[in-house]
């Protein structure tokens, strides 16, 4: 009978340990929760993203490309806890911590009063020893979004600012491949929230005002006395503050720097693509590729000072062919923006600056 | 009695609870391998072996595995159960694995990826065996580099596999320590099977046909492992690798001239015996360094020189030509050489390997029969106008021997499995 009791009682404890009860305050459940709305992020309907106390919205300077998608970016830390300051890594957060991304495309970007469709929501919880990425689909109604291992495809239409039609098959990530990204010496990890890519004005609810010192005023950050001292990356749309090579290099460093590093996953091929790189082999200028498969192009070198139309960089951004394109992932649309700039980066240097490789006549 | 019910329900509760928050563990069918084969290798526990029915299954987007240790994915056998990624719309890769610790890949094909088709990244302990990579497009610039591609990995043993119509290699072996490639056949690609970047590594009883090249040992520069070292390759078969270049302008693949047996460029502490190269149209051995390709490097520890390379005791039958003149490197020959040869070096020695007696030290050609041999002495010039005037025939002054270097580090691996 008291064994009886003993096993009952046990399997209350699994009962209550694995289906958490719902309350209004923000938990964060050690297996992800079967639905958004579960962990009350966001307040009303759900679809309106509406921040919870304690959830606060952010935006990067310059983003990731992710096929014209929008971002809508919020972050939440535990009670009591903050961010420790770091000048060039990713903002050394507690944890507990979550950073909350939702994908979404605005019907018709000239006229956003028509609603936008949300595609999914990623979350990155900080696990202390690293960092778990959950993906949840939103469905159709948009009324709720589902937890999902393998992400999905769906087939997204809008109309762009030029009144065009566009349309892409949108490709949900697997969980395998967020740490293809996401990935710091081989744990995973965020991307975006580093200080120099934080360092900007927001408008938040309560008004505007810079978003490292918001997070210090609500107690996110510590270890940073000013956001002056804070390094800042250019906006890569801005070519009134920032000339274009900053531009280049602010653009390179969040769409390919993630794995383009000497710690990242793509550092087998000897490119280095971050913002604060020296302008030399390492940032492809006449680098020969080591195994670039198709992604030649023909061509022999990432970059060719003065000449973007030959410079495999050019090519790979401008492909759409799974095993050309860069990045290899996150992407089925070509930039044509990020491209533009990039590729007029490339024009407007002068090959004399550079040394050029020995004459190859001997091939 | 009520107390009774109580705990009855709470008993059901409870099991019925666990049971639907732990996904089931269902095998895997051809009726749900296209949807269940990732999820499978996310949620895989250290140890699982996933088997893969039979039967030829479509996948739109790469199927890849992470962190996960001890893990195994063996299929029906090669060609019978086959991973088709013909309408593959994501990734870069048909299979990706990455960061493994003990993997074994077996019995399987993977056909028409986008990009390589198994390729494996910073892994220990691998084998892979009886696995096929190919193209069914035929000789397409536009097909993936790497059929078989383990990279940055630790003990690898690669046997059993055939490797098919890659546009750069069929099986490739990077930047990898500890790595055994046995028994395997490559055909139809670009370069058949190259080791390189790769430290303690022996290459034996492998056959390659109808490639552009067939075997190669290259050190690239500016790699996080900067240099190779110590391979062992001996008792392998090539065989007319007289097929067209086919990789696109730019991969350095692209400068092999076809009717190559085996390239040995810029790799130190090489054992080339006992081989049976035949029949091919432009070279049967070529031992380069880095600076004739005339690429810069930037990397202060990459060894640009091929050192210590020993070729003896190879059974070589060279083909009848024409010799290549579609690569640059073929036009040289072509326009400097005329025929084909047995044997070329570039004549490029890393600097104070020379003897006394002027002889070099960087290659020992000893007892590979009655072969045509030729020194390019390219560190002269590489004009061809003047280069004709540089070659030198005489492989006397490689006639010695070089210490026997050990790969026991791997041998220990190998035998354990």
């Amino acid at each position: 009978m008291n064994k009886i009791i003993v096993f009952a009682g046990l399997c209350l404890i699994i009962l209550l340990a694995q289906c958490s009860i719902g309350n209004k305050g923000i938990t964060i459940p050690s297996e992800p929760y079967e639905q958004l709305s579960e962990y009350n992020f966001f307040t009303g309907k759900l679809s309106d993203l509406t921040p919870a106390e304690g959830v606060l919205p952010y935006e990067l300077i310059t983003p990731l490309f992710s096929d014209y998608a929008h971002k809508a970016r919020f972050v939440w830390m535990p009670e009591g806890t903050s961010a420790t300051y770091d000048t060039d890594h990713v903002l050394d957060f507690p944890k507990g911590a979550v950073l909350i991304k939702n994908f979404y495309y605005n019907h018709d970007e000239r006229d956003l009063s028509k609603d936008r469709r949300i595609m999914e929501t990623r979350l990155l919880i900080n696990r202390g020893e690293e960092w778990d990425a959950y993906g949840y689909i939103w469905n159709d109604e948009q009324t709720e979004a589902t937890f999902e291992l393998v992400g999905d495809i769906k087939d997204v239409v809008w109309i762009n600012e030029e009144g065009e039609e566009q349309e892409v098959s949108y490709i949900i990530p697997n969980k395998n491949q967020c740490k293809s990204c996401h990935a710091y010496k081989n744990k995973q990890m965020p991307i975006g929230p580093k200080a120099r890519n934080l360092n900007k004005d927001f408008a938040f609810a309560d008004g505007t005002m810079n978003q490292l010192e918001k997070w210090q005023q609500v107690g996110y950050l510590k270890g940073l006395s000013s956001s002056l001292e804070a390094p800042s990356v250019a906006d890569w749309t801005d070519s009134e503050r920032y000339n274009i090579h900053d531009r280049s290099l602010a653009y390179l460093d969040v769409n390919c720097g993630h794995c383009h590093n000497p710690d990242g996953a793509a550092n087998t091929s000897g490119l280095t693509l971050l913002a604060h790189s020296d302008t030399d082999l390492k940032l492809g200028i006449y680098k020969p590729t080591v195994s670039a498969g198709a992604g030649t192009g023909g061509f022999t070198y990432s970059i060719i000072p003065g000449n973007p139309d030959e410079s495999i960089m050019i090519y790979r951004m401008s492909s759409d062919n799974p095993g050309a394109m860069m990045p290899e992932v996150g992407r089925r649309l070509v930039h044509d923006e990020g491209v533009e700039l990039i590729a007029d980066w490339i024009a407007a240097m002068d090959p004399d600056d550079f040394e050029t490789p020995l004459d190859d006549s001997a091939n | 009695m009520k107390i009774y019910h109580l705990i009855t329900l709470l008993m059901i509760a409870g099991v019925l609870s666990f049971q639907s928050c732990k996904e089931a563990s269902t095998a895997l069918t051809a009726e749900n391998i296209t949807q269940e084969l990732q999820k499978k290798l996310i949620t895989a526990q250290a140890g699982d072996k996933i088997m893969l029915p039979a039967g030829t299954f479509e996948f739109k987007r790469s199927i890849s595995l992470n962190d996960t240790p001890d893990i195994s994915i063996i299929g029906a056998g090669k060609g019978k159960t086959t991973l088709s990624f013909k309408n593959q719309i994501e990734g870069a890769e048909g299979l990706l694995i990455k960061n493994v610790n003990g993997l074994t890949l077996e019995g399987f094909t993977v056909v028409d990826s986008k990009g390589d088709a198994i390729k494996i990244q910073g892994c220990t302990n691998v084998i892979m065996r009886d696995l096929e990579t190919t193209w069914s497009t035929g000789k397409l610039s536009t097909n993936g580099a790497y059929g078989l591609y383990p990279v940055s990995s630790t003990n690898v043993l690669m046997e059993e596999c055939e490797a098919s119509f890659a546009m750069d290699a069929g099986i490739y072996v990077g930047q990898s320590t500890n790595v055994v490639v046995r028994n395997n056949y490559v055909h139809d690609n670009v370069a058949g099977l190259e080791i390189e970047n790769t430290i303690n590594g022996e290459v034996y009883k492998n056959v390659a046909k109808n490639n552009t090249g067939g075997m190669m040992i290259f050190d690239m520069p500016d790699l996080p492992q900067a240099n190779g070292d110590r391979i062992k390759f001996y008792d392998n078969l090539m065989e007319n690798n007289n097929g067209e270049n086919f990789a696109p302008k730019g991969m350095v693949v692209s400068t092999i001239p076809p009717g190559t047996g085996m390239f040995v460029m810029s790799h130190s502490n090489i054992d080339i015996h006992d081989n049976i190269i035949k029949g091919h149209n432009s070279v049967s051995i070529a031992v380069n360094s880095w600076l004739f390709t005339g690429i810069p490097f930037k990397s202060e520890e990459f060894d640009p020189y091929s050192t210590n390379v020993h070729i003896h005791d190879n059974e070589i039958i060279t083909g009848t030509g024409p010799v290549d003149n579609s690569t640059d490197f073929g036009k040289l020959m072509t326009g400097v050489l005329g025929k084909p040869y047995d044997i070329i070096v570039d004549g490029i020695f890393k600097p104070g390997s020379e003897q006394a007696n002027g002889k070099p030290t960087s290659y020992c050609i000893t007892d590979n029969g009655d072969v045509s041999f030729v020194n390019l002495n390219a560190g002269k010039s590489t004009d061809p106008a003047e280069m004709v005037k540089n070659l030198e025939y005489d492989i006397s002054i490689f006639d010695c021997s070089l210490p026997i270097f050990d790969t026991k580090e791997h041998d220990a691996w190998i035998a354990s499995n």
